[in-house]
């Protein structure tokens, strides 16, 4: 595609989105970020120096903007603190905070951040 | 407990397709919207709706703002009410300062009433009413291809374009103000204008300078795009029916782009 310096300015197309059901309802993740927690473990020898080094990963955390699946009368159904869901790449989540829901037209979102749930 | 499974958005089929060519959607109405070109409609030429005339058309309950099913009168006053030939007739212009100018009103408002009348074959279309109410009793069905009902298309089209980027809007507690005395105070506050500048103003570049203010003052409200956004309504929808499903999984969906 062709694209104008005016369209590489401020568009992106989203990354990392998907969609998934939750209490039997359709819910759109995008753009969704994933923000992991390392540690370096390095060895060092009898000057101080690194003579192995490692990386290990400590934890995930992420934030998304969800688009919310509406009822008949085109109210948002909510996500809700402690809803959990399995993303693309098999890591499962937990919705631990999240932002009031905001429309513009017919269209309602909320930001949300969530944690790895690794006792699934 | 069976855990919800995700479906990644960049392997549904064409998806990627319809994302990219509604950005480039998006892309085209935002700039044409700040240019403020005019549009025709059918023939018409009508400005690029200012505050000053959307706030007369909310006024006179026009059916093209309110999406409710407009007759050829209401289409008659909404080209009208925009016609560029209206604007001799706003105080700023200063027509309006020469006495006898406004006699000129009346005849302008009548040629265009002719012409628009002609273009969208009117007359015919009253004689085909009343031949169908004296022979059957069912009410008469305007058929697609007829100019009013591609008139009729294009105006809710246009309106549509105008509101393209609308703010978002919370649940917070009602603010007890007009929408007008908001929308008056967040542009002065922030770009110090007159309020002449503001009625002016066109309402979609109203609308994104209110949503730039928006992100600005608050960054971390969700974006709304608003043909990125029903590709997701579409996708949701799909989703929840095991046929539709099927279909968009296999890439047998077809996504729509308006």
């Amino acid at each position: 595609m062709d694209q104008t310096f005016g369209e590489a300015f401020n568009e992106g197309l989203g990354h990392g989105g998907f969609a998934v059901t939750i209490r039997g309802e359709e819910y759109v993740f995008d753009p969704f970020n994933k923000a992991n927690e390392s540690q370096t473990i390095i060895q060092r020898g009898a000057l101080g120096q690194a003579t192995k080094k490692a990386g290990v990963l400590t934890d995930r955390n992420s934030s998304a903007t969800v688009q919310l699946p509406v009822d008949g009368g085109g109210n948002p159904i909510p996500l809700l603190e402690g809803d959990t869901f399995q993303d693309p790449d098999g890591n499962d989540w937990w919705v631990n905070g999240l932002s009031e829901e905001r429309a513009s037209g017919t269209v309602w979102k909320q930001q949300v951040s969530l944690t790895q749930r690794l006792n699934a | 407990m069976k855990r919800a499974r995700a479906i990644s958005l960049a392997r549904i089929p064409g998806y990627r397709e319809a994302l990219q060519a509604a950005a480039e959607q998006e892309f085209k109405t935002r700039e044409d919207n700040f240019l403020a070109f005019d549009t025709v409609i059918s023939g018409e030429v009508v400005r690029c709706l200012p505050l000053r005339d959307y706030v007369a058309l909310t006024r006179c309950k026009s059916p093209f703002l309110f999406r409710r099913e407009p007759t050829h009168f209401d289409l008659e006053h909404f080209l009208w009410t925009l016609s560029p030939v209206t604007e001799k007739w706003n105080d700023s212009e200063g027509w309006r300062k020469i006495k006898w100018f406004p006699t000129f009103y009346q005849f302008e408002k009548e040629k265009h009433r002719r012409r628009v009348r002609l273009a969208f074959q009117l007359r015919e279309l009253e004689k085909t009413l009343v031949t169908n109410e004296s022979e059957t009793d069912q009410p008469y069905v305007l058929p697609e291809s007829h100019p009013l009902s591609i008139a009729f298309e294009a105006a809710f089209d246009y309106i549509a374009k105008m509101f393209f980027d609308l703010p978002s809007a919370g649940g917070g507690p009602e603010s007890g103000l007009s929408y007008l005395t908001a929308w008056f105070d967040i542009l002065q506050s922030e770009y110090k204008m007159p309020s002449e500048e503001i009625w002016r103003m066109p309402i979609p570049q109203l609308l994104s300078r209110l949503k730039a203010i928006q992100q600005r003052r608050n960054p971390k409200i969700p974006d709304f795009n608003a043909r990125r956004d029903a590709l997701n309504q579409q996708v949701q929808r799909a989703l929840k029916d095991p046929i539709t499903r099927a279909q968009l999984l296999k890439g047998e969906f077809k996504f729509q782009l308006n």
